[in-house]
């Protein structure tokens, strides 16, 4: 007797053995062919579901609900799928609906225990959790449930003792179980992979990065590389900054866990961090497709199409992930980028959303102790103390700080083991290592110290803390370099340490910090000690100019484009070359020169380069004549390093803050005629240039010279100067408070 | 946000023991040693060892803690090897390395001595040989197995470097300074050998009882290759030697700041000032903390840069001529302008924008005059002392510039007077000295350098005729941990500017 039609009954055959990709046209068979419909389009949600098509399984299912109203199964599926899109109303709905039809629906319990829980709703929770159990007594997830509500060590390891409850387990193992205990177990069992999993989360939530990881490695290969390890490993690698070796990890654990949204994500982000933008982008938006659209994988989608140089698309999408702080703060990233938003005034009005959504503490009352002059504990935020433009930027200044005057406290959120972060070490009075903490526990960690000032290094960029000084940890609060492109929008932040360059007199309207001028340049130039030495200007042998651009793509607008298409237009033996890292992806590259052609740039006086180590980049600049800026993002530190190289730039006077880095580097080194206020002006310069190489020549020759004599590099001088700032600030806050005029600024 | 009863995870465990468990421990934990991660190998391949058995992870295990500087426990981890390994290459090798690293010389020559009849043609054995030889002081035997390592491949810096380190312990100095100058001057050298071939050489002159010559070759490291605490380290030994503590002391410093963790440079630092605790009794212990010390030394170097005289002078005349640019609109410009001891011409480079007039620079150094003569932003340039270039020039200056230069000079009425006479009434004369506290105008330094009080100077400067109108205090450049305290001075000349 065959009542089950055969394509179906093959269909349940390769679920059953797990090929589920197999299933799929199977199903679709019977969908056509009518037979077995309804649980065919049961079986079809489910399957789509399982590979992590959620958009595609949502129809499917809806239809067996349909077709099927008095069974429980479809409606605590499309629950499930609610809960990894963070539909929660939905989700609810599902599980309830499914307990309407089967009172006793375990799983449906599960899941709204879940929402319960994850509402803060312990008591709920409980409740739920414990009708389940008195269903299925012997149910591992829900005893693992009950545990983690009960915050319950013993059970936890008693499951883990019979080799139950998996990953999540773990997980709770790490933060429940003492590490001696979990020591003491794995002892006990050396090839078990819970035990070492455990240790190794805990060994990173306690900071020991490079031990962690080797213990996840271990349990991985424990685990025979199960797809769950894998995922962890490659989580944690990529939070180490270490993409390369996270990159296959995660692919090859997505293979076994679709439906893991944050996998998918942190995916898209490692590929983007690898500067393999098309790659990216192809996953980035299929999660998109799958899991709807969610904020976290729209504002890395948009950061991924900014890469590529396509700021239209890229703030379209950063605006689709609505106006949450996450997703005002990721906009902040790109906005600066685009040709007409990235004005001041516009970045300002985006600061200020964000500013509104953040907690509105006053500055905290005024302490025993504030006297203007005592030695005043400064405190340095940032994830990026080592060899980053942070680091390049801020180190000879905060090296050059006197001691008598200020003590350092460096908050570093991230190790960097390298030389500059030695150096950063060697001057920090006191230096701490904050674990991840959310922002108002990391406020409470920076506050204990007491510091007076605070200063933040990281804005709203990758890494960056900036929304934690709403919290108010420090008196005094001030914005310096590290994502600093414009207003933070940050209550609570008083200053933004800047120049005359950077906001000229009429800017403060742009900020809702006040402006904290330092008398020359905002920041102090260290350059690197493998920097080459200058070469002589190639035009002379060549007898025609080479101009260099080595920003990112994401700098690179359309105005951009039109401008060096004047440029070349208007001197036909020139050429440009352009060097950074997503030249050297295919398909980013192919788009780019299609880019390129379209603007009117004579692609074949091109000169594409992908990544190249340091040393061999500004090695690149000896080989070209004139660096031409980007608008309306300016170069920061890859003006200071052409400088450094004897390659003077043509750049464009924008609104923002990111639009002036190198109209303060230029006017420092004496050199502000080369700064334009428009495009026609931008174009002029560049060629008026191209026809002076004579004094290009001298200008080259004694460039380095030139700029370590100027304020960009003389440590002693910008070190003085950042004292009296502070202390300025410091200044202002104690008249404040003895004045009594409240504790705004 | 996690899922209660669905599924999540491997569902059980694999069943024990696994076959080919400890082989994948074994091959990750090695990949991992290779990548240079030999603390990420570790767990791997201790499991490997300890809870598998696998009878070569003890081999690997060892040599992962002997990379992590634990030649104790790497010896342990020998020790695990089964028998089947007694007397296997790899074992002799780790045991041996081991051993040298713990000062078992003795032992670890057995066990070297053992791998190279092994493997006679072993490169590493060899190595290992060369250098338990040398620990045991047998010097002739290890120049001579090293010596046939590097003739092998003579192109290869790693083992002519080993040669001569091993010639340098023997004493022979004059053949090592012939090895070193053949790898430096015929070699296209790696920057790393580069770095190490030029400590050598220093360190090498030095116990050759040659303290100029270590100096020298020390500076031209330095110079060459920007700061490196070993070769400021040797800079500081041979300072030292020559009686030059001061100066001695500024290198030492230098060296402890890029290499902070090193305990040795961190103990001479600590103790430079303590009397007890001569620096010179532990110049023999260096030749082995040369060696050892330098991997971690040269990554640390970093350029610090903070020559500031050109940018000090620069912003002085700025703030005493207002109005003064470059830039557009153009303002207001200097007429003739006098530098004094150009050297590679900084200043130039500095003022020739502002400079409507002639830029004329002076020096004593011909190479020096050629780097400013590239710039191309003199009028001309003369080789010449200060006070013969006064005395022949009849042009009247509108400012002139003496950066770093009155620190060779002691008295400085003789020099003032000439310079008043070559500035136009109202002319501005602007230098840097080096600053002394001392209650006489002048000191001598050990360096040979002079130091001027403020007193002494305000005191010359008005025998000159010449009036302050800025006298500061200014850092001049960095040295070491501190800042060169010196003295920005802007003076002028009698008479109405024109």
């Amino acid at each position: 007797m065959n009542l089950v039609a055969a394509p179906f009954r093959m269909a349940m055959d390769a679920l059953a053995a797990g090929r589920t990709e197999a299933a799929l046209p199977l199903l679709r068979a019977c969908l056509d062919s009518g037979e077995e419909a309804a649980l065919a389009q049961l079986n079809l949600g489910m399957a789509l579901g399982d590979l992590g098509r959620l958009a595609e399984a949502g129809p499917h299912l809806r239809a067996a609900r349909q077709a099927m109203p008095y069974m429980a199964e479809p409606r605590f599926r499309l629950g499930q799928i609610a809960v990894q899109q963070q539909r929660w109303e939905e989700a609810r709905a599902g599980f309830e609906g499914a307990l309407a039809v089967e009172p006793d629906h375990v799983m449906s319990l599960a899941g709204l225990a879940t929402l319960a829980e994850a509402r803060g709703d312990v008591e709920e929770a409980m409740l739920l959790v414990a009708q389940a159990l008195l269903l299925a007594p012997d149910d591992h997830g829900l005893t693992l449930m009950r545990a983690r509500l009960r915050g319950s060590a013993a059970e936890v390891v008693a499951l883990l003792r019979a080799g139950l409850g998996g990953m999540e387990a773990v997980r709770l193992a790490a933060r429940l179980v003492e590490a001696a205990d979990l020591r003491e177990e794995a002892a006990q069992a050396p090839l078990e992979w819970h035990w070492q999993a455990a240790i190794g989360l805990a060994e990173l939530a306690a900071g020991a990065t490079e031990a962690g990881i080797a213990t996840l490695r271990l349990a991985t290969i424990l685990s025979d590389e199960s797809p769950a390890l894998l995922a962890l490993l490659g989580l944690h690698l990529a939070d180490q900054r270490r993409h390369g070796e996270a990159e296959p990890l995660l692919a090859e654990a997505i293979q076994a866990q679709p439906g893991d949204v944050q996998l998918r994500s942190q995916h898209g982000i490692t590929l983007l961090r690898l500067h393999r933008l098309a790659e990216a982008r192809l996953v980035l938006e299929a999660a998109v497709a799958d899991f709807g659209a969610l904020p976290s994988l729209l504002c890395n989608l948009a950061l991924t199409l900014c890469g590529q140089g396509l700021q239209e698309e890229a703030l379209a999408v950063s605006e689709q992930a609505g106006n949450t702080v996450l997703a005002l703060g990721c906009r902040l990233g790109i906005q600066p980028y685009h040709p007409r938003l990235g004005s001041g005034q516009a970045l300002h009005a985006t600061a200020s959303l964000l500013g509104a959504r953040l907690p509105q503490v006053a500055a905290p009352p005024h302490a025993p102790g504030f006297a203007p002059d005592r030695r005043l504990r400064v405190g340095f935020l940032s994830a990026s103390f080592g060899r980053h433009p942070v680091g390049w930027l801020t180190l000879a200044g905060i090296e050059a700080l006197p001691r008598e005057a200020i003590e350092v406290v460096c908050y570093s959120l991230k190790p960097m083991p390298d030389a500059l972060a030695r150096r950063f070490q060697a001057r920090a009075d006191l230096w701490r290592e904050l674990p991840r903490l959310e922002d108002g526990a990391l406020a409470e960690t920076i506050r204990a110290d007491q510091p007076d000032i605070l200063v933040d290094l990281g804005g709203h960029g990758e890494g960056g803390r900036v929304t934690a000084l709403a919290h108010r940890p420090a008196p005094v609060q001030v914005k310096w370099v590290g994502a600093q492109s414009a207003t933070t929008g940050v209550p609570g932040l008083d200053w933004m340490l800047t120049d005359a360059w950077q906001t000229p007199p009429g800017s403060e309207a742009h900020y809702t910090e006040s402006l904290l001028r330092m008398p020359d340049g905002y920041v102090c130039y260290t350059p690197p000690p493998w920097a080459p030495p200058v070469g002589v200007l190639p035009a002379l042998a060549r007898g025609h100019v080479t101009f260099g651009c080595f920003n990112n793509l994401a700098k690179i607008t359309p105005d951009v484009l039109s401008a060096w298409g004047a440029i070349l237009a208007a001197l036909p033996r020139a050429r440009l070359v352009l060097r950074t890292h997503g030249l050297g992806d295919a398909a980013t590259r192919a788009r780019f020169i299609a880019r390129a052609h379209g603007a009117g740039l004579p692609v074949e006086r091109l000169e594409l380069h992908g990544p190249s180590p340091h040393e061999a980049l500004l090695e690149g600049y000896n080989d070209i004549d004139v660096a031409l800026d980007p608008f309306p993002y300016a170069g920061g530190l890859t003006a200071c390093e052409a400088l450094w190289m004897g390659v003077p730039l043509v750049a464009m006077a924008g609104s923002s803050f990111s639009g002036r880095h190198a109209v303060s580097h230029l006017n420092n080194l004496g050199l502000g005629h080369w700064v334009a206020e428009d495009g026609p002006g931008y174009v002029a310069r560049a060629v008026a240039a191209a026809h002076e190489i004579p004094a290009l020549a001298g200008l080259r020759a004694g460039m380095r010279a030139r700029m370590a004599a100027s304020p960009l590099m003389d440590a002693p001088r910008f070190g003085a100067n950042l004292a009296a700032a502070l202390r300025d600030a410091w200044r202002a806050r104690c008249l404040q408070a003895q004045s009594g005029a409240g504790m705004t600024m | 946000m996690s899922q209660a009863a669905a599924p999540a995870g491997p569902a059980s465990l694999p069943a024990r023991p696994r076959a080919g468990l400890g082989q994948r421990l074994l091959a990750e934990g090695r990949r991992l040693l290779a990548a240079g991660k030999p603390a990420e190998a570790l767990p791997l391949l201790r499991t490997a060892a300890t809870a598998m058995g696998e009878p070569a992870a003890w081999i690997a295990l060892a040599e992962a803690l002997l990379a992590l500087g634990e030649p104790q426990a790497a010896l342990e981890a020998c020790a695990g090897a089964s028998e089947a390994d007694e007397g296997s290459l790899p074992l002799l090798l780790a045991r041996a390395r081991a051993l040298g690293r713990l000062g078992r010389a003795r032992e670890a020559l057995g066990d070297a001595a053992s791998a190279v009849l092994l493997a006679p043609r072993d490169e590493a054995a060899r190595i290992l040989l060369g250098q338990a030889l040398l620990a045991s002081d047998r010097h002739d035997e290890a120049i001579s197995v090293l010596g046939e390592v590097w003739r092998e491949a003579p192109e290869e810096a790693g083992g002519a470097l080993r040669l001569a380190d091993a010639m340098m312990r023997a004493g022979r100095h004059d053949a090592t300074a012939e090895l070193l100058a053949f790898l430096l001057d015929g070699l296209l050298l790696p920057e790393a050998s580069r770095r190490l071939a030029l400590g050598l050489r220093a360190q090498n002159a030095l116990l050759r009882g040659q303290p100029q010559a270590a100096l020298e070759a020390a500076n031209a490291g330095l110079a060459a290759l920007g700061h490196d605490a070993t070769l400021h380290s040797i800079a500081a030994h041979a300072l030292i030697k020559l009686g030059q503590r001061p100066q001695a002391r500024g290198h030492l410093m230098q060296a402890h700041r890029l290499a902070p963790d090193d305990a040795y440079i961190g103990h001479l630092a600590a103790s430079f000032d303590d009397p007890a605790q001569a620096p010179e009794r532990a110049a023999a212990a260096y030749v082995t903390h040369l060696f050892d010390g330098y991997a971690a030394g040269f990554e640390a170097s970093l350029l610090g840069l903070g020559y500031r005289a050109p940018g000090l002078i620069l912003r002085a005349l700025e703030a005493l001529l207002p109005g003064l640019g470059a830039g557009l609109p153009p303002g207001r410009k200097l007429g003739d302008v006098l530098d004094l001891g150009c050297g590679t011409g900084l200043i130039g480079v500095v003022l020739h924008d502002l400079v409507a007039g002639r830029l004329k620079g002076v020096d004593l150094s011909p190479a020096m005059l050629e780097e400013a003569r590239l710039k191309g932003v003199y009028t001309s340039l003369e080789h010449a002392e200060i006070d013969v270039a006064l005395a022949r020039d009849g042009t009247q200056y509108e400012a002139v510039i003496a950066a770093d230069v009155f620190c060779y000079l002691g008295a400085l009425d003789g020099t003032l007077a000439a310079i008043t006479a070559r500035l136009a009434p109202g002319g501005l004369l602007l230098f840097t000295v080096e600053a002394s506290d001392d209650a006489a105008e002048w000191t001598l330094t050990d360096s040979g350098r002079y130091r001027h009080s403020e007193a002494g100077l305000r005191r010359a400067l008005a025998a000159a005729g010449l009036v302050p109108l800025l006298l500061r205090r200014e850092a001049l450049r960095l040295e070491a941990d501190a800042a060169l305290a010196g003295f920005l001075v802007a003076a002028q000349a009698a008479g109405a500017p024109p």
